[in-house]
């Protein structure tokens, strides 16, 4: 176990482990917290979890945590690390079950107290329209060579007839497509996985919420981002449903016998990886991305439901408003990437497990609109707290890989939760402080309470001070959809 | 003795499950319990015999084979949106399973659960017979 004594610390904000801690380490570990949040973090194994992922064979510069870190399987939540490649491995605990699991948020241009009358009707509509809960099926069904079409296209496959506009792709990261994306490589029990789950939320912590703007800190960059003091925006946090789970299910079986063949040493065996350009890894990169690009045409089809929803159901005096997309990251996935390194630029494979990309104005890869600014980073918080809009930074590229926090990380036990929290007490709760509230398992909102989280106002203080992305504006809930 | 059961062990995100049995097979009917559990199946309920199915799993090692097994649980609750009971499971060494699966009748509101992990992964033989230890992703 890491203790306090282990760290060295470099800023307020910035913790090191040295790669003399642990012999199999290959390089130091960093951290991202400030002395109350690392106190937090120490209590679980999340420290040993980011020392592990400083042992993968091929990692270069840090092995790093953001400042929301917590426990998880292989590589800690939180947790980033990149590989050098071409020798450098791929690890798909590295990224996790849910693939590209991400956050999109949609500006309506309507003020909170106009949308505020009309918000039960609207969040019943919402809640009937999305599909959510476990297994949930969405109402497009898809064949197997439309599934094969999504898993190529992404995002852009909903666009194409009618699912969204134009503007949708120029406005998600990547273009919500990664290109190396192949059909092929996916199983055929994750295709079957996938055909009917499109447009689907899940449940776990994935929700759709409508906020209010309750704050702008950065008034020029909100303005880049079409974001006003008082508007309505909504945000969607979903992945890659049980097609997701299925390709980082069968890589990390398949990679368990990978392992020793290529003989490499692991400490935890969820932090199994193969040489990226091994047929182990290239066939994990390749399913990964068809994973990912279903997530993006998930989050892509669900945008268009709320976009009929809010037409249909509000007022002719509100149906005037276009529901233009801010931004879509991902927080779940590993993308091949240029970064300096010692001094040299190189192609790294960079995992972010439980981080968001959070690239400052110097990147080609932001679209038009931010460019001069830097990329939006899409910060959920919890469901009676808030959440926040970033910007990312050019400091962030030399400091974390262009990588940020990605919410406010776990405090308590799903179990501890229940134990304090009843799912009626909290939804009336919420309702007393106008929040307007639908889930389908009120076990699984108490899960998901405010308490069982970290204070994402510190999260994000310690992000903002770091430079790693900076605060544009945060937004409180008025509806919450949870699965 | 204790008697074959299962525990849920506290974790800061996901569910962890400690599973004990006097033998390896009790140890694998046991993690399904568990697992029914943290589905949150409604185990009331009458059992569908016509739906009555075998399930065979050979897996690298016996490690493996807790997680294939209660993965391809998790596969058919989800598929089927309904839990699948194990009656009878047999295993045998080095990593073979045979188990005897019914649906129950009414089907359950079940809670989403992602994988089953190799994280912390043990299956061991311990004092009191066997014992595994095993993180699900929530």
């Amino acid at each position: 176990m890491v203790s306090w004594s282990d760290l060295e610390q470099l800023s307020p904000w910035e913790w090191e482990v040295p790669a003399a801690f642990r012999s199999d380490m290959r390089t130091p570990a960093a951290v991202y917290m400030d002395e109350s949040l690392l106190r937090q973090a120490l209590e679980d194994r999340a420290l040993e979890q980011l020392v592990n992922t400083a042992t993968l064979p091929g990692v270069a510069g840090r092995a790093l945590a953001m400042p929301d870190m917590h426990q998880g399987y292989g590589f800690p939540i939180g947790g980033v690390a990149a590989t050098r490649l071409p020798e450098g491995v791929v690890s798909p605990g590295g990224v996790g079950y849910d693939i590209n699991c991400g956050v999109r948020v949609l500006r309506t241009s309507l003020q909170a107290k106009e949308l505020a009358p009309h918000m039960d009707s609207l969040m019943t509509a919402l809640y009937e329209a999305v599909a959510s809960g476990v297994g949930a099926k969405g109402s497009l069904r898809l064949n197997t060579r439309q599934l094969a079409d999504v898993l190529h296209q992404g995002a852009g496959w909903a666009v194409e007839p009618g699912y969204g506009v134009p503007a949708d792709l120029s406005h998600a990261e990547d273009g919500g497509c990664l290109p190396h994306a192949d059909a092929a490589a996916v199983s055929d029990r994750a295709l079957k996985r996938g055909l009917g789950q499109l447009g689907t939320l899940g449940a776990g912590n994935h929700f759709l919420e409508v906020d209010r703007v309750e704050q702008i800190y950065d008034p020029l960059t909100a303005a880049a981002f079409g974001l006003e003091l008082g508007e309505v925006v909504v945000w969607i946090h979903c992945g890659s449903r049980g097609l997701g789970h299925q390709v980082c299910t069968d890589s990390v079986r398949e990679m368990q016998a990978a392992v020793k063949r290529y003989g490499i040493e692991i400490p935890d065996r969820e932090l199994v990886c193969a040489p990226f350009e091994s047929p182990e890894g290239d066939r994990y990169y390749r399913a990964m991305c068809a994973a990912a690009n279903y997530a993006w045409a998930n989050r892509q089809v669900i945008s268009h439901l709320v976009r009929e929803t809010f037409a249909s159901e509000l007022p002719a005096s509100l149906r005037t408003a276009e529901l233009g997309l801010v931004y879509d990251v991902s927080h779940n996935i590993a993308k091949v990437e240029e970064h300096l390194v010692d001094g040299e630029m190189v192609q790294l494979c960079v995992h972010r497990k439980g981080a968001t990309r959070a690239f400052g104005p110097s990147r080609s890869e932001l679209p038009e609109a931010y460019r001069s600014v830097g990329q939006p980073v899409l910060i959920p918080g919890d469901m009676g707290t808030g959440s926040y809009i970033l910007v990312g930074t050019d400091k962030a590229l030399t400091a974390t890989f262009g990588s940020s926090c990605h919410g406010a990380g776990r405090a308590q036990s799903r179990q501890a939760v229940r134990r304090t929290v009843r799912g009626a007490d909290l939804r009336d709760n919420l309702q007393a402080r106008g929040i307007v509230v639908r889930a389908g398992s009120l076990s699984g909102l108490a899960e998901e309470a405010p308490e069982a989280y970290k204070d994402v106002d510190a999260v994000v203080e310690v992000t903002h001070e770091a430079g790693l992305a900076l605060r544009v504006a945060r937004s409180v809930p008025m509806g919450v959809i949870k699965g | 003795m204790q008697s074959d059961g299962f525990t849920e062990l506290a974790h800061p995100a996901d569910i962890a499950l400690r599973v004990h049995a006097a033998g390896l097979s009790g140890l694998y009917l046991q993690a399904a319990r568990g697992l029914e559990y943290v589905l949150g199946c409604d185990t009331t309920g009458p059992l569908l015999p016509e739906s009555a199915r075998e399930v065979i799993i050979e897996s690298l090692d016996l490690e493996t084979l807790m997680v294939d097994w209660l993965d391809e649980l998790l596969y058919l609750a989800e598929q089927d949106g309904c839990c699948w009971h194990a009656s009878d499971v047999q295993v045998e060494r080095p990593a073979r399973l045979v188990a005897q699966l019914q649906r129950f009748r009414e089907p359950s509101r079940l809670r989403e659960i992602k994988a089953v992990t190799y994280s912390g992964l043990h299956v061991a033989e311990s004092a009191e017979g066997f014992e595994a230890i095993v993180v699900l992703d929530v």
